[in-house]
């Protein structure tokens, strides 16, 4: 017992000496986790899309299309920045992308609205991004509904009611929307999170599979166990390289998780105690996911071509963008076996909208089973490599011993 | 060396051995199928399928129905119509709505206040509250401007009842109801369909990561296995050829895969293209050979494999979200807006937007062809360096 736990020590030890001496592992925990929270976060700094500048035609020239045009620009997602002539006009600033929107204003505009007359008021928006599709269908929206409702009350005060009797017939049902978390509506503010989820996610997996390709390259049998005394117990070995990445990666989700979302203004409402608690069996099943992949790597370039590539389906399967509900099952599913899926999810509820860990309770059992399930897989493919590297080393020594398994 | 020279029959067919190697180091080890065709097709299924409703649909929500009323239960029902909505709960409370909302249940919720009925018709003007989570941003949007145009038509139709009852006449009606009516266009996708905005850029995203991986990876694992001298005398020392030779079958496998999904996605899936697909086309091409010029351009300046190579993933990674398509490059800083340039996919974007989006041609939009065509030159002020490190590993 006491020389199991001698080994596990030098297991560990020798770990994070390898971890250490290695300039791709190092770049990949360190900088990695410590540069691209800081580049993604400056890079979805300035996250709402304010005063997108737009195409005006005004075919009407009236008081009432110049009122619509000054209430336009007042509103703040778009700016009026060019005023056209014809439409051919607006879809050349459109083209030349000095406007991501067009408002056409019809020629009887002005006329309608005097004489009671529904108008319509036409717009194209640039489809080239969300944000500006979004930012001009709300701009719009309100502006005619604010210009509207005006109207209506104006209406009928001149038909002889009372303002608040104009209002009330006018809008009889009022509704008010409050945005609960990310209030501010920031792109950052709803991606950055599970961002960093996934650096932590993406940098452990990549890092241990190369640690293991490393060593497998390191002996001349590309075994990934080395030939030695010491490393005879699979529990030892697993349990020594799990805890020597543990105790890195304890450290850092506290600047990547902690730190950063305090920095940058990023949502922060949870209790970061109950963020802890929840971090630590994703760190356990992320590392026993990369470890029981690291068996299938030889080559430590291999690691970071196939799962680099990763990084980008595995946001989408975690459900940030698109509910996890409204995927098609087979992705579902494939989605439930990766701790980053938990792990984001569990991360937003906790960080960004302060949830309790009792309210994570299905993130986190799933966690702690793939925890185990992981583990139990690790130490069968580890087990395995032992067996190989002893059938190795006793061929090596010319006593080829059957009763070893 | 000019640069017409490497378009001269001549010159592509000195690099033959090269490429006649390449072929046969491909099929001696899965991984360079895997990276070239496996991976591209799995991402382009995966984009296709994922979001193959275009939006996502029936968004859980609950309702807090405190009035239960005709005029409440009506409201609850438009909800539940809605194709885009799906409500999993009735709830007592906001207390109970928040809470439902931070397990996740729900994306949102709507209060009906009690009486609501009774005081809308007295003229007092209820106010029906509604919560939308922003931690999740776009499904919370669509929530947003679901209950929103709910909400708006039920305080219409009220409007309508008493205004019908004093006897106006529909047109009439809409007149005075919504004096200014909006008529929305989104050309290029008229049905603002989530999927067109990601699949056909974030594929070839992905693409450009893995061609630069590629690309690294190839050059590098001569030097590693120790056949960079076997390589270099193939094509008796020319680097230039050697890498043309070496390189050309994976221009050539790429472009099929960037032919395989645009094809996938405007003519299979209908995607809108105003402008000519060829023009799509040919851009995606000019992105491999110009992904391709990159990664050499990295190597050369790194000249170390392994450092190349994280290097390379690096840049690529962030090679998503410069290329403009989900948070538009104009809202960044300064300096990131001038760093975007670097990156092919910035200009596959480019001309994407102008010609699949706004219906110009190639020759309207020749300035991101151009500048693709000239990653080309990137890495050629560089190849002496490369060379060196190429023989270096050779003794």
């Amino acid at each position: 017992m006491k020389r199991a736990i001698f080994d596990l020590f030098l297991i560990f030890r020798e770990e994070l000496r390898s971890i250490f001496s290695d300039s791709t592992i190092l770049v990949l925990f360190f900088v990695g986790t410590l540069v691209y929270p800081l580049l993604y976060s400056w890079i979805y700094n300035n996250e709402v899309l304010r005063d997108a500048p737009i195409a005006v035609v005004d075919l009407s020239h009236s008081a009432q299309s110049r009122d619509y045009i000054r209430r336009l620009d007042a509103s703040p997602d778009v700016a009026v920045a060019c005023r056209c002539a014809s439409m051919t006009e607006a879809r050349q600033y459109l083209e030349d992308r000095k406007a991501h929107g067009i408002v056409l204003i019809p020629a009887a505009f002005g006329d309608d609205l005097v004489q009671g007359r529904q108008t319509t008021v036409s717009a194209y928006a640039d489809m080239s991004s969300f944000l500006y599709y979004k930012g001009l269908l709300t701009a719009v929206n309100f502006t005619g509904q604010g210009m509207g409702g005006e109207i209506q009350v104006k209406r009928l005060m001149g038909a002889g009611y009372t303002s608040e009797q104009a209002m009330t017939m006018a809008s009889p049902l009022p509704a008010v929307f409050t945005p609960l978390y990310n209030t501010g509506g920031g792109y950052a503010g709803f991606l950055i999170p599970a961002v960093l989820v996934l650096v932590v996610h993406q940098t452990l997996l990549m890092g241990i599979c190369i640690l293991a390709a490393i060593n497998r390259e390191k002996n001349g049998f590309r075994l990934l166990v080395p030939m030695s005394e010491r490393y005879h117990g699979t529990v030892r070995i697993v349990g020594g390289k799990a805890l020597a990445y543990f105790s890195i990666y304890f450290m850092l989700i506290f600047y990547v998780l902690f730190l950063v979302p305090r920095m940058f203004g990023l949502p922060h409402i949870g209790n970061p105690l109950s963020g802890y608690l929840f971090l630590v069996p994703f760190l356990f099943a992320t590392i026993f996911f990369a470890m029981m992949i690291s068996v299938c790597f030889r080559e430590r370039e291999l690691p970071m071509l196939l799962l680099l590539f990763l990084s980008v389906p595995l946001l989408f399967l975690s459900g940030v963008a698109w509910p996890l509900e409204s995927m098609p099952a087979f992705w579902r599913w494939f989605a439930y076996l990766i701790p980053s899926t938990h792990g984001v999810q569990g991360f937003i509820k906790i960080n960004s909208m302060g949830a309790t860990l009792s309210q994570v309770r299905p993130e986190y059992f799933a966690l702690c089973l793939q925890m185990m399930v992981y583990l139990i897989a690790t130490f069968l493919a580890y087990r395995y490599q032992i067996i190989r590297a002893q059938r190795v080393m006793a061929k090596e020594s010319g006593i080829l011993d059957t009763g070893i398994s | 060396m000019s640069s017409s020279r490497f378009y001269h029959p001549a010159f592509i067919r000195s690099c033959g051995p090269v490429f006649r190697r390449e072929c046969n180091r491909m099929l001696q080890h899965p991984i360079y199928l895997v990276m070239t065709l496996l991976l591209p097709l799995v991402c382009y299924a995966f984009f296709a399928s994922m979001m193959r409703d275009g939006m996502p649909m029936q968004l859980p929500i609950a309702v807090v129905d405190q009035d239960n009323s005709a005029l409440s239960r009506n409201i609850v029902r438009q909800i539940g119509a809605s194709p885009q909505l799906r409500i999993v709960s009735h709830l007592g409370s906001y207390t109970e709505g928040r809470d439902a909302m931070q397990s996740g249940h729900i994306l949102g919720f709507i209060i009906l206040p009690a009486d609501m009925q009774a005081d809308a018709m007295a003229g007092r003007r209820p106010e029906a509250a509604f919560y939308a989570n922003n931690s999740y941003l776009i499904t919370g949007s669509l929530v947003m401007r679901d209950l929103t145009t709910i909400t708006t038509l039920a305080s219409a139709s009220l409007n309508v009842g008493i205004r019908s009852g004093r006897g106006q006449s529909p047109m009439e009606i809409a007149a005075s109801v919504q004096p200014v009516a909006l008529d929305f266009h989104a050309p290029g996708n008229p049905w603002a369909n989530y999927s067109i905005y990601l699949s056909t850029i974030l594929s070839h995203g992905l693409l450009q990561i893995l061609i630069l991986l590629a690309t690294v990876y190839v050059v590098g694992v001569e030097m590693k296995n120790g056949t960079a001298g076997q390589w270099l005398e193939t094509v008796h020392g020319s680097l230039i050829r050697a890498l043309v030779g070496k390189l050309l079958p994976y221009t050539l496998l790429f472009s099929l895969m960037v032919t395989a999904g645009n094809t996938l996605f405007f003519k299979y899936l209908h995607f809108p293209c105003n402008g000519s697909f060829f023009a799509v086309q040919l851009a995606g091409i000019l992105m491999v050979v110009a992904c391709q010029a990159t990664g050499i351009f990295i190597f050369s300046l790194l000249g170390d494999f392994r450092i190349a190579l994280t290097i390379a993933g690096v840049f690529g990674v962030l090679g998503i979200s410069f290329s403009g398509l989900t948070f538009p490059i104009e809202i960044m800083d300064t300096p990131l807006q001038a760093f975007s340039w670097i990156y092919p996919i910035r200009y596959y974007f480019y001309v994407y937007q102008a010609v699949a989006l706004h219906g110009l041609s190639a020759f309207q939009a020749f300035l991101p062809y151009l500048m693709l065509t000239a990653f080309v030159l990137f890495p050629l002020p560089l190849l002496w360096r490369l060379k060196q490190v190429v023989q270096s590993v050779q003794h």
